[in-house]
């Protein structure tokens, strides 16, 4: 399981950071043994005063540059008066609006907040705490808007979700379509399009940042995309297959970000066709787990999940069970994979009329068949249902799906165990997406 | 290891000590780091430690130490410890990162975050005593810059 680079480097720089710290300690309480308790107390106040003078970003100071400043008069020690280190892991745990709030407090804690080494400290404490992710909506109702527009909201199960807010375009492009694509460590990947003019994003949904990524060849209408980070590299990679032309030989294209260009890979695995999703349902963003992509293929008339690694750049094949890929009597089946809680997710909706049925099931040990479990069964009487994408999964294991019905132009978001609505039912067109709110910004990363 | 149990003596620095099994006083790296190194004489003095905090850390490590205690109990046990006064919240965290211990340096301070979060930037600044060092007018670009955190 990779954390990203961020937390590659945080660890590294953490481990590093760590250790000084305990010489120092250790150096400080031999010191401390030999003095009295109210020098000692002044000798910590000190340090933390030529601290907050000097920003020394990830550096440690020694003793003996401390030492140096003993003779300064300290008042008092206070119990409110931290040490980089301390103030570093307190703003880790505040969400990324309050930090940008708290930038005008000092020089010192701007300085903080805008390090990269705290952003991902930020970033990895954020991706384990569940309060820290959000959705994102693109949307356009047709009763009153033209253009797509962008809103973030809460991922809670339990209220009503009503606090959408709405998201400003970067560089104030209105889009007449957009589409979602995958996020990834805090930020998203997605496509505005106006007539022929077309832009692939990275945006921090969290900060407003963006840059414009090349184009891929393929029309970014058909293209299903996923994003995820080469370990071996230390950098990003954004994977584009082109499912759409079924004459043509499928087209898979990688993008590396700080290399910034896209590369044909040429080979697509031989005998394995490719499927089209319905809707945006099935197919639109690439499963990244396990440091691969995946994506649903047909083999032999047999359901197949096709990997493709981000190092070596080698096609897989995951396998199913027997049960997984039948086809069963149903008029119309989509399957899709997914990445819930970590794990690799196939999901099959079929749907015959009058009744439709949705399939999860989750691989608990990656490449391992027999770990294949089911986690969850729907059944919807209603003659409407034939479409859910697994979107989320809560701690309880809850998870959050995206539904289409026939006659309804518009997604419908609910959980596994009830049916919760997102937005007032006009003829909207919508997609949504989870991400974690960070501070990390998509230029630093090219 | 010998059977039996260690003990080691913990002077704060208000004079007070702590008599404490080395098992558990062991939950501070930085004592663990001492134990280990062989410069634990009679007493470890805890210059940077007042009895009544320690007496806080104590408790929790007892409790966290505690054979058979289940995950509900110390979960509304740590929701009972950090509902103390700020200042010694802020005792804690300074006690916590002086010994090293992550466990409740990491929980203490998700504790300042969730009572922080919420606050104007002069809030926090009367709250942690730290002055002002912008210019009005760099303050404003900051404020500017940011705007919508400020709504």
């Amino acid at each position: 399981m990779h954390e990203g680079k961020l937390a590659i480097r945080a660890a590294k720089k953490k481990k590093k950071k760590k250790s000084i710290a305990n010489i120092e300690k250790t150096n400080l309480f031999k010191q401390i043994s030999i003095s009295n308790g109210e020098e000692a107390t002044k000798f910590s106040r000190c340090k933390q005063k030529k601290k907050s003078n000097q920003i020394c970003k990830g550096k440690r100071m020694s003793i003996s540059d401390t030492t140096e400043k003993m003779d300064i008069v300290c008042p008092q020690a206070r119990g409110n008066q931290f040490n980089e280190e301390i103030i570093i892991e307190i703003l880790s745990k505040i969400p990324v609006r309050s930090t940008l709030r708290f930038k005008c407090v000092s020089n010192f804690w701007k300085e903080i907040i805008a390090d990269p080494y705290f952003k991902m400290k930020h970033l990895n404490h954020a991706k384990n705490d569940q309060n820290s992710n959000k959705l994102l909506i693109n949307k356009m109702c047709l009763d009153k808007d033209d253009v797509f527009n962008l809103y973030c909201s809460t991922l809670s199960s339990v209220q009503v979700v009503e606090d959408e807010q709405k998201l400003d375009w970067p560089a104030n492009c209105n889009p007449e379509n957009s589409l979602l694509y995958c996020s990834c460590d805090g930020l998203v990947l997605l496509a505005v399009i106006n007539g022929f003019d077309r832009h692939l994003l990275l945006l921090n949904p969290s900060t407003g940042e963006s840059i414009v990524l090349p184009h891929p060849k393929s029309e970014p209408k058909y293209c299903v995309c996923g994003m995820g980070y080469d370990a071996t590299i230390d950098d990003y990679k954004i994977l584009a297959i082109d499912l759409h032309d079924m004459c043509q030989e499928v087209s898979v294209e990688i993008l590396t970000l700080k290399g910034g260009s896209w590369k044909k890979i040429c080979k697509y695995p031989a005998g394995i066709h490719r499927v089209l999703g319905v809707k945006d349902c099935g197919m639109y963003s690439l499963a990244f787990v396990h440091g691969a992509f995946h994506w649903v293929g047909l083999s032999s008339h047999c359901y197949t999940v096709i990997s493709f690694n981000i190092s070596n750049e080698v096609y897989g094949e995951i396998p199913l069970l027997e049960q997984m890929c039948n086809i069963y009597e149903a008029r119309f089946i989509e399957h899709g994979v997914s990445v819930l809680g970590e794990m690799l997710c196939f999901s099959s909706t079929y749907y015959n009329p009058w009744r439709g049925m949705f399939k999860l099931w989750v691989m608990k040990d990656y490449g391992v068949k027999e770990s294949w479990t089911e986690l969850l069964t729907i059944r919807d009487d209603s003659d409407f249902f034939y479409s859910a994408k697994p979107i989320y999964m809560y701690a309880d294991g809850e998870v959050l799906l995206r539904c289409n019905y026939f006659g309804v132009l518009s997604s419908i978001y609910r959980t596994s165990r009830e049916p919760f609505e997102l937005l007032p039912q006009c003829h909207t067109f919508k997609q949504g997406m989870v991400y974690t709110q960070s501070l990390i910004s998509p230029k630093s990363l090219i | 290891m010998s059977s039996s149990t260690k003990f080691l003596t913990l002077k704060t620095c208000d004079d007070k000590k702590f008599v404490l099994d080395e098992a558990i006083a062991v939950r501070s790296q930085t004592i663990k780091n001492m134990v280990e190194d062989d410069c634990v004489s009679n007493v470890i003095p805890l210059p940077n430690v007042n009895s009544k905090t320690m007496t806080k850390v104590i408790e929790y490590w007892k409790k966290h130490s505690e054979e058979g205690v289940s995950k509900d109990v110390l979960m509304d046990f740590d929701k009972a410890f950090v509902k103390v006064h700020h200042s010694i919240l802020h005792a804690l965290i300074l006690a916590a990162n002086f010994l090293n211990d992550k466990e409740i340096l990491d929980m203490m301070c998700q504790e300042v975050a969730d009572r922080i979060k919420g606050k104007t930037p002069e809030e926090i600044r009367k709250e942690f005593d730290i002055k002002n060092d912008f210019t009005p007018e760099e303050e404003e670009e900051i404020r500017k810059e940011n705007a919508w955190a400020f709504e």
